[in-house]
């Protein structure tokens, strides 16, 4: 069991559902993005073309991040999920560092409300209060909540429209079919083995 | 008492009076900054470090510099003499200490540091930093209680120069072992943490001991090769990223530490010590030349990742928008840290001077 994603660009249109979807279910803070989208032009005119490009934690199998952080806070699953334990975490800021895909986010104890205009937290914001620490680090756990519960899915990829995100184990067949198709991973000089990977325009 | 020695004795309090000031501020800024968070910094997602950190390894750069030489001085007794080795030790194991408080003070959850001391992950290199420093701040300690009690010799010049070595050594590898950023994974980072050392301990040699003048001489202009080696090569070969990088540090967002590290780290103190005006200033400069140096190189560093990331521009001005000056507050933490150990320097001092 190796839980990773197959990103197919060819299909991304870049509307950001994905981000939106990950806010949503995981209540991140007010700067924090675990999962997005980056856009970038490519290309001279008249073939110019924008590039999107959704991002996230790539549950790297050799992760960098784990073998970096002092205290164990981050540590990797059974299943391949990289995680990070807050209550153990530091703040040294070390896995940020060493992350080749600036996956991770560090709480620098600002107001985590979306509308700090308004008196207090909105009840949602208030239903997640306590989830995350101010000095610590945190990214995406590939909704690992939702896995440990029975369902083997993340709300990113249940949100994008044109299923450009896939999620699965990789080790299964269909998987492996899509990775076949000539799906690549970021920053492979790293060694990293990223369990994201991306299939090209 | 008469006037004239009541003069001398508020002249001398003086420094301690400053040094306790400087402390006292720094642990008011720390306590605003446990309160508060990290917002209360200049650092962001990009520059998740900044001054404590680069501080940090110049004092760590001095100090263990410092010590590596008086290990030498146990098989050399010409390099310093035992009274110039208790001031230089008096001097090197309170710094160390201060930076060990000044990086604890850099943390974001310092509640969790315990953490630190009982994970023994031996895989991070922070870990291993940190048990460095505190062996090196420990043999700096016994080194001093010799030196004290007369009974010093060669066996702890051998660990004293062991375990200054091992601290910069592991504090280069710190930083190259990230291998994302190209800046820091390099096999100049280590020299160039040790060439610092050299530098920086040098330094305060020749404040010690001015007749070391040459040798500091030889320290700065080893720093200015390593320096011109570092941006020169990335400027005329390399990759795009690279080239734009060492452009901004030549001249762009960290163009103002670049060019102190350059002017204020080793032309000015060049300058005073070949033409035989104040060490000790020529010393003063070198230290903010060297803190400086690291502020350009972690900065850069940091910045690269991002740029390469989302294939931003190569170009200088992709990192121009990308300044960082440190906040009030980090700046009273690293002034606190410097009042720290210039307080336990003059305390020690004056309690080895009354024997």
């Amino acid at each position: 069991m190796h839980y990773g994603m197959v990103i197919d660009l060819g299909r991304c249109i870049g509307c950001n559902a994905c981000t939106v979807a990950c806010k949503q279910k995981n209540a991140t803070p007010r700067g924090t993005f675990w999962c997005k989208v980056t856009t970038t032009e490519e290309g001279e005119y008249p073939k110019a073309y924008r590039k999107s490009v959704p991002t996230l934690c790539n549950h790297c199998q050799n992760a960098v991040c784990v073998a970096v952080c002092p205290t164990h806070a981050t540590y990797k699953r059974e299943d391949g999920i990289v995680m990070v334990d807050q209550d153990k975490c530091i703040g040294c800021r070390y896995c940020i560092a060493a992350c080749p895909y600036e996956a991770r986010t560090f709480d620098f104890g600002e107001d985590k409300t979306y509308f700090p205009e308004l008196e207090g937290d909105n009840p949602y914001e208030s239903a997640h209060e306590g989830a995350f620490h101010a000095g610590t680090v945190s990214k995406c756990i590939l909704c690992s909540d939702r896995i440990d519960s029975g369902d083997v899915s993340t709300a990113c990829s249940q949100a994008c429209p044109t299923h450009a995100r896939i999620f699965g184990d990789l080790d299964s067949p269909e998987m492996q079919e899509l990775i076949r198709r000539g799906a690549y991973v970021m920053r492979p000089d790293q060694r990293t083995q990223p369990a994201v990977y991306y299939l090209p325009r | 008492m008469s006037t004239e020695a009541a003069r001398k004795a508020g002249a001398s309090r003086a420094p301690m009076i400053v040094a306790a000031v400087l402390a006292c501020a720094g642990i008011a800024a720390w306590i605003f900054q446990i309160t508060q968070g990290l917002q209360v910094t200049s650092l962001t997602q990009t520059y998740i470090w900044g001054l404590s950190v680069s501080v940090f390894y110049a004092m760590m750069a001095c100090a263990a510099g410092l010590m590596a030489l008086c290990g030498f001085s146990e098989f050399k007794p010409s390099v310093m003499s035992v009274d110039e080795r208790k001031l230089a030790m008096a001097a090197a194991a309170p710094t160390m200490l201060a930076a060990g408080v000044l990086i604890i003070m850099d943390l974001g959850n310092p509640g969790a540091f315990i953490n630190l001391i009982t994970s023994l992950n031996l895989t991070s290199f922070t870990v291993l930093d940190f048990w460095a420093v505190l062996l090196a701040v420990i043999v700096g300690v016994v080194y001093l209680a010799l030196l004290a009690r007369g009974s010093q010799g060669r066996a702890i010049g051998v660990v004293a120069m062991a375990a200054s070595v091992l601290v910069i050594v592991i504090e280069g590898i710190m930083m190259a072992n990230n291998t994302s950023h190209t800046l820091w994974a390099s096999g100049m980072s280590v020299a160039s943490f040790l060439v610092a050392a050299f530098t920086g301990g040098t330094a305060l040699l020749a404040a010690i001991a001015p007749r070391h003048k040459n040798l500091f001489v030889a320290g700065l202009i080893a720093m200015a090769a390593v320096i011109l080696a570092e941006t020169v090569t990335g400027l005329i070969s390399g990759t795009d990223l690279s080239r734009g990088l060492m452009a901004s540090i030549v001249a762009g967002a960290y163009a103002p530490y670049f060019w102190i590290s350059l002017i204020v780290g080793i032309v000015i103190p060049l300058l005073l010590a070949v033409g035989g005006k104040s060490l000790v200033a020529a010393a003063a400069c070198a230290v903010v030349g060297l803190a400086c140096e690291k502020l350009w190189f972690v900065l850069a560093g940091e910045a690269e990742v991002g740029l390469a990331f989302h294939h931003i521009g190569p170009e200088a001005e992709s990192f121009a928008t990308l300044l960082y000056v440190p906040s009030v507050v980090e700046v009273l933490m690293t002034l606190g840290c410097l009042g720290l150990a210039l307080l336990l320097f003059l305390i020690v001092r004056a309690a080895l001077r009354e024997g």
